[in-house]
């Protein structure tokens, strides 16, 4: 493949064009090379590590609204992405896997995106380049960071990356989501579907409880005498009284809960016998779904900007790292104020970045930064909820300024409307990040 | 419906004579007796009316339950120990059923 020769060319200074052959795929290449290139040379250069709803949405609106003004170069190491958000409804059975998955090609061939398919592993803020670990290195007038989540290694004793084929996150969306519902369907009549529950903060908050929503609707048809345990460490959870209504409702007698006042925040689990510890007390499970602690994505850290909490804080103005003002960092992997951390916070954020980075380097306007949220969440067959914020960027933080949530005792139609707003929200994000 | 499941929490070791804090929760359904089904048809009474607690074999602690109590009935409560012993549990269901646990504390 050229992608090598590609930095080669770029690092000996040839013409304009060096930097467009910088492409992972043929069918990129062709289209990227089609987009006007007199600009060349001269161009800023904007590097965005990460394809999710943060860093795909940046890339497409600082390429798009700069009318090939900005070089914007992608790095993302999957071909396919596929969605967190939603990926519960897979495991439900109301989304196809398919639907959940999407192409990087029109970022490239309609926004004249350069999409490497790569993992960006070093960062030198001095020289302003980012190393690749196929070798190669891009440089940068502007950085934008948007690589989600890692998790906290010894977060929940027994558990490492070696045993999540064992016992799944399912966190990250892709094959773990296919091997978690694979593990759900596998279950003995009767058996016990088991969640370990992440402490705060981590992505996407009501995640874990719109799961066992889902996984409660399939066993409740296929294994209805099949158990499902919670081991939680928080005290509380996002929209709780709405996710408890529903499951009294629907899945009655299936679900419990063991917050830390039962020792829910002191969980050990032995993926080998498929054990999970509760203070002490062993408890033999049939699927395991550990969603550990959670950071930024490790090249946050390799980048030297993030806190001891592991993630990144920045200025809610511009999304500019508060340790490097040519680094724009968005979505889970910073830390930014009253935002949940969300797909749709991630697009939110993502525009304000793109926004503030036109306007550095190509002196358009910048407007005061507003942000938005809503997570939807589907407890049972049409029965969605949100819960949702407007937000605006004080030089503290992104500050919450009004917010709304769904109620209990809502009536069938309001909660079905609100599953068919989610619906349109999936179709709707999905254009805005990738074209 | 699935076996319930009674779970306490209290501290493995207690000071003589310091109160000190038990929970206690059991997933129960607790059918009042006048719901009805999805088909029209009452679903009979069916709760955890009794909760006792004993230590070293006498009664320190007990409660009746009433059809008002919510699903997953949860009971907090103090003792005070004057030494160590056994503590055992016990939930009375409407069909007869006994669910039990048995806890030794030592007391320093």
């Amino acid at each position: 493949m050229n992608r090598r020769e590609g930095v080669m060319n770029q690092r000996n200074g040839n013409n304009g064009l060096s930097r467009r052959r910088f492409l992972a795929t043929t069918v990129a290449a062709s289209a990227a090379l089609s987009a006007p290139a007199a600009l060349g040379q001269g161009r800023p250069r904007v590097v965005v590590v990460g394809g999710g709803a943060g860093g795909a949405t940046a890339a497409r609106y600082i390429a798009r609204d700069s009318k090939g003004a900005v070089d914007v170069t992608l790095v993302e190491p999957t071909r396919a992405y596929y969605s967190c958000f939603f990926s519960n409804l897979y495991i439900g059975g109301f989304r196809e896997y398919a639907s959940i998955g999407h192409s990087y090609g029109a970022l490239a061939a309609s926004h004249g995106i350069n999409v490497v398919h790569d993992w960006a592993v070093s960062i030198d803020r001095d020289k302003r380049s980012v190393g690749l670990a196929g070798g190669g290195s891009l440089s940068y007038d502007r950085l934008v960071l948007s690589p989600g989540i890692d998790f906290k290694p010894g977060s929940v004793p027994g558990w490492d990356l070696s045993q999540q084929n064992r016992m799944p996150h399912a966190y990250k969306a892709g094959s773990q989501t296919q091997l978690l519902r694979a593990q759900i369907e596998a279950m003995p009549e009767g058996g016990v579907y088991c969640m370990v529950a992440p402490p705060n903060p981590f992505r996407c908050p009501p995640g874990p409880y719109e799961r066992i929503s889902m996984v409660a609707h399939v066993l409740k048809q296929a294994n209805p005498t099949a158990k499902i345990l919670i081991v939680d460490p928080k005290a509380k959870f996002s929209k709780q009284g709405l996710f408890e209504d529903g499951w009294q409702r629907h899945y009655a007698g299936m679900i419990e809960r063991i917050g830390p006042d039962f020792g829910g925040d002191k969980v050990e689990v032995r993926p080998g016998a498929m054990e999970v510890v509760i203070d002490g007390e062993v408890t033999k499970v049939d699927a395991c779904n550990v969603i550990p602690a959670q950071q930024a994505g490790r090249i946050a850290a390799v980048a030297g900007i993030t806190n001891d909490a592991g993630w990144a804080p920045v200025v809610a103005h511009t999304m500019q790292s508060r340790a490097d003002e040519n680094i724009h960092v968005l979505g889970d992997a910073s830390q930014q104020g009253d935002m949940p951390k969300s797909g749709f916070s991630a697009n939110s954020q993502a525009k304000v970045c793109a926004m503030a980075v036109r306007g550095a380097l190509t002196g358009s306007k910048v407007f005061a930064a507003r942000f938005s949220n809503t997570c939807w969440s589907l407890i049972g067959t049409d029965d969605g909820v949100k819960v949702g914020a407007s937000y605006e960027a004080t030089d503290e933080k992104i500050a919450k300024t009004d917010g709304f949530i769904s109620k209990t005792g809502e009536t069938a139609e309001v909660r079905k409307a609100t599953y068919k707003e989610s619906l349109d929200w999936y179709a709707a994000i999905s254009g805005d990040m990738f074209g | 419906m699935a076996t319930p499941k009674p779970r306490i929490r209290l501290p493995k070791s207690v000071e003589a004579g310091v109160p000190f804090t038990v929970r206690t929760r059991i997933t129960h359904p607790m059918h009042t007796g006048l719901r009805r089904d999805r088909d029209g048809e009452l679903i009979p009474r069916r709760i955890v009316n009794r909760f006792t607690v004993r230590y070293n074999g006498e009664e320190a602690f007990s409660a009746a339950l009433e059809p008002a109590v919510s699903t997953d009935p949860y009971i907090q409560f103090e003792l005070s120990l004057p030494e160590s012993g056994v503590l055992e549990f016990e939930w009375e269901d409407d069909d007869g059923s006994i669910y039990s646990l048995r806890r030794e504390i030592s007391v320093v």
